[in-house]
């Protein structure tokens, strides 16, 4: 088989493998006391991040 | 011997923060508290390991023979990516107190360029098996020595009476430069 035919299969079993850790930990229900941890933002010092400047707005 | 001068050269010498300026947004962000720092400190660590044990596998058992070891960057992003989430679900099961102190911080583990860094340079180096696993290891602790110290200053100049435009970011910034130059002097150990 060539090797670019594997390289497909690998990244491919890569994603998968993320795309069902990523829906399986969306799954799982935080503890209580957890549900909201936008908190910590206000310490970040990245501007351009979405959930920061989301919070800065919202503050506003 | 070897493995020693590596294990010491990662925490003091090449210190992944404080020398190859790797990882700073977490380093900036959750070392306003120890306690944080510590925790995010051991996620780091336990990422760290895992991720590079995972890619250094991948790479020698699947990429290498298959003759497409350019696809090693590709592989660490995916690996690492996996490898949070996985931790993540660990810790709301079974840590919550830590996935708490942890907050926004866990995620960004994913994109901690620490955690790359290493498991590339495990690559370039043409590190053994265990080589990797040291390195891994004595860069997380290095990680951790550091986190630990300047949270521990970073708590005493929150009382400090600094000028109010220095206040936060801007002193942790001069803090760490100082840090940087205090570890610069390990140079010559190894």
């Amino acid at each position: 088989m060539p090797s670019y035919i594997w390289a497909i299969i690998i990244v491919m079993a890569l994603i998968v493998l993320f795309v069902l850790s990523y829906v399986l930990n969306k799954n799982t229900p935080k503890p209580e006391g957890c549900e909201k941890l936008d908190a910590a933002c206000k310490t970040c010092p990245i501007t351009s991040c979405l959930k920061n400047s989301k919070d800065k707005e919202e503050k506003e | 011997m070897a493995l020693i001068s590596l294990g010491f050269g990662a925490i003091l010498v090449s210190n992944v923060l404080l020398s190859q300026f790797l990882g700073i947004c977490s380093f900036i962000g959750v070392s306003t508290q120890k306690k944080n720092a510590i925790g995010m400190s051991f996620a780091v660590i336990f990422v760290l390991v895992l991720a590079s044990v995972v890619t250094w596998c991948i790479y020698h058992f699947l990429l290498i023979p298959l003759g497409i070891n350019y696809l090693d960057q590709i592989v660490s992003i995916l690996v690492i990516a996996t490898l949070v989430q996985f931790v993540e679900m660990f810790l709301k099961k079974f840590i919550p107190k830590l996935y708490e102190a942890l907050g926004i911080y866990l995620p960004l583990i994913t994109t901690n360029c620490a955690i790359l860094g290493v498991a590339t340079t495990n690559i370039q180096n043409n590190y053994s098996f265990i080589e990797a696993v040291v390195y891994a290891v004595c860069i997380g602790v290095g990680y951790l020595l550091v986190m630990f110290i300047f949270s521990s200053i970073r708590e005493k100049i929150e009382v400090a009476p600094v000028p109010k435009y220095f206040k936060g970011i801007p002193v942790a910034f001069v803090l760490a430069g100082v840090m940087a130059l205090a570890f610069y002097g390990f140079g010559g150990i190894f």
